[in-house]
């Protein structure tokens, strides 16, 4: 960078305001253009064609958290295989070792959580 | 590099045992042997002998060692004063020895960084652990409280940090801490204010990790509900290595453009000593007493970041005598306040009354280590405060010097009316005398005992080592 002025941001401000004014226009557009024709079936809450039964903020067992929470877990440490994957051949054999050192512990820490009953459901 | 390596596999080692039902007490003694040992390895091998790993992101500088066999050592006397904690304690006792080890890991990450990212990957491997740990008496209600407000907050702190290092990489160009140094040498005059916003949100994030005011408004609450134990690991071992990344941080990085952020070190240090003392008079429970007073013990740390004009070596004596001062004497009070939980269920002063005839050895290593916290000759406590307070003046700045003396005095108040229901007080009932230490408690808590007097008599056993 060879100037450090303010106006070497103005493209960012540009960008800025066209994204907010694009948002803007389209939402004043569509209800000013758009047909309204509101009945019970319009307003009703989409559930997949299934008619929606009830309030959705119940209590809900433990059980769904833990998996959930497990499964984002694993989800993301998986990712980092991705990288990996892309630079296979220049890592070679260190990225190898590197990585079945990686799912090794992956692997403990699965372990660990079956031992321990976590995704037991009953 | 050693030490991260085995103390990762010793912390898998650890979780897994406990899936297996083996003998708690060796998975204990297994660990605090190895802590040990890689204490001895990093002290005999690495001392004197830079080494710089994982393409200089870490560096094991003397001062790293220093600092990483300071934490070490610590776990391993805190994981021997264990028992009574764990006594009363059924389920999951190795996730507890894993879950520490784990913290340890990502402390000697954070004394040992040369790169700003192995510094957010120290503390976050450090403060993940932490929340578990905080919220482990999972039936109970202050501790689940203290876990949440700890993690909501250390959460918000870590985005500010991100965003301190983002703003630092934005103009410097580098996380690296010698590129960023010598970009500070070549620009110190125009420093950008972007680059200043990102330097005092990584002071801002530091502080809140060393509980330093304004930022110290969970340690209190977080102090006092999680268990006694951790409390104790959270005031003396991850202070060691949040001062630890604070020092190597600022002293040595951005030292170079110290004028920038001097003032505010004196300001938030002058803030954290009061608040700390003269809060802790009103207290009446024990551990949001040594909260408090590990707030203003922070601020006293905090003093020794102004020594940027002084000898490297005297600075780096005094950060590290004082913290290895205030780091073995809470241990010792707090292996106290462990056993008198045991019989008791509270942790109010009250419950301490009568101690020290019920259990003399328990009320001479409360007498010794509150000594060395209020700063009394001959204990550690006093040299570490003299150390600091003699730098402070001879870099002149006589009145932080003033508020921090003013506050000591303050101090010896509030630290005397736990030593006054110990000594002087009758007990309530009998159940202080049923306090049943095994002999390797004994052994440790005088070791310790005599470790605070003779650190206080021979400063220089650890204030020269640099």
């Amino acid at each position: 960078m060879e100037t450090n002025l303010p106006v070497d941001y103005l493209p960012i401000l540009i960008q800025f305001f066209v994204a907010a004014g694009f948002v803007v226009t389209t939402m004043v557009l569509t209800h000013l253009v758009g047909p309204k024709r509101d009945s019970k079936n319009k307003l009703e809450s989409f559930e997949c064609g299934i008619e929606s039964v009830g309030n959705a903020r119940n209590p809900f067992s433990i059980k769904y958290f833990l998996t959930a929470i497990l499964f984002v877990l694993f989800d993301v440490e998986v990712i980092f295989m991705y990288p990996w994957a892309v630079n296979f051949r220049e890592l070679g054999i260190f990225g190898f070792v590197e990585m079945l050192i990686f799912m090794t512990f992956l692997l403990v820490g699965f372990f660990y959580v079956i031992k321990r009953k976590a995704l037991d459901w009953e | 590099m050693v030490a991260l390596i085995s103390l990762s596999i010793l912390g898998v080692f650890s979780m897994i045992a406990g899936l297996f039902n083996v003998n708690t007490k060796a998975v204990l003694t297994i660990s605090i042997v190895t802590i040990l040992g890689v204490l001895g390895f990093t002290a005999g091998f690495h001392w004197n002998n830079d080494y710089s790993r994982f393409y200089d992101m870490l560096n094991f500088d003397n001062y790293a060692v220093a600092f990483t066999c300071a934490i070490l050592g610590s776990t391993a006397i805190l994981l021997l004063f264990s028992e009574h904690f764990f006594s009363n304690i059924k389920q999951y006792i190795t996730e507890y020895y894993s879950l520490i080890i784990f913290s340890v890991v990502g402390m000697i990450a954070m004394v040992a960084f040369d790169n700003l990212a192995m510094l957010f990957l120290g503390i976050e491997i450090m403060s993940v652990p932490l929340y578990i740990l905080v919220g482990s008496q999972k039936k109970n209600l202050l501790s689940n409280e203290s876990s949440l407000k700890y993690f909501l907050m250390g959460a918000f702190t870590t985005g500010i940090l991100l965003m301190g290092i983002t703003l630092i990489y934005g103009e410097t160009g580098s996380f690296d801490l010698s590129t960023i140094q010598s970009y500070f040498q070549e620009n110190a005059t125009d420093s950008s204010p972007i680059l200043l916003v990102g330097l005092f949100f990584l002071l801002a994030a530091m502080a809140f990790k060393v509980s330093a005011a304004p930022f110290h408004f969970w340690t209190p609450d977080v102090y006092q509900g999680s268990p006694t134990f951790i409390t104790a690991f959270m005031s003396t071992v991850v202070k060691i290595a949040g001062f630890g990344a604070f020092f190597r941080l600022f002293y040595i990085c951005f030292a170079p453009i110290s004028e920038v952020w001097t003032t505010a070190i004196w300001v938030m240090a002058a803030l954290t000593i009061t608040i700390g003392s003269i809060t802790a008079v009103f207290q009446n429970d024990i551990k949001r007493l040594l909260a408090y007073s590990s707030i203003s013990h922070a601020g006293y740390m905090l003093i020794s970041l102004l020594m940027v004009k002084n000898v490297e070596s005297e600075a780096f004596g005094a950060i590290f005598y004082y913290v290895i001062s205030y780091s073995i004497s809470s241990i010792a009070l707090f292996s106290v306040i462990m056993a008198v939980q045991k019989v008791k269920d509270s942790s109010s002063i009250d419950a301490f009354k009568g101690l020290a005839k019920a259990n003399p050895l328990l009320g001479i290593i409360a007498a010794v280590s509150i000594a060395s916290l209020a700063g009394l000759p001959p204990t550690a406590g006093f040299l570490a405060k003299f150390y600091i307070l003699k730098s402070t003046v001879e870099s002149g700045y006589v009145w932080l010097a003033l508020i921090a003396v003013t506050n000591a005095i303050i101090g010896i108040f509030y630290y005397f009316k736990v030593l006054i229901a110990i000594y002087f007080k009758e007990a309530e009932d009998q159940s202080l005398s049923l306090i049943a230490s095994s002999l390797a408690y004994k052994i440790v808590a005088v070791l310790l005992v005599i470790g605070i007097l003779v650190l206080g008599i021979f400063p220089d056993l650890v204030y020269s080592i640099f």
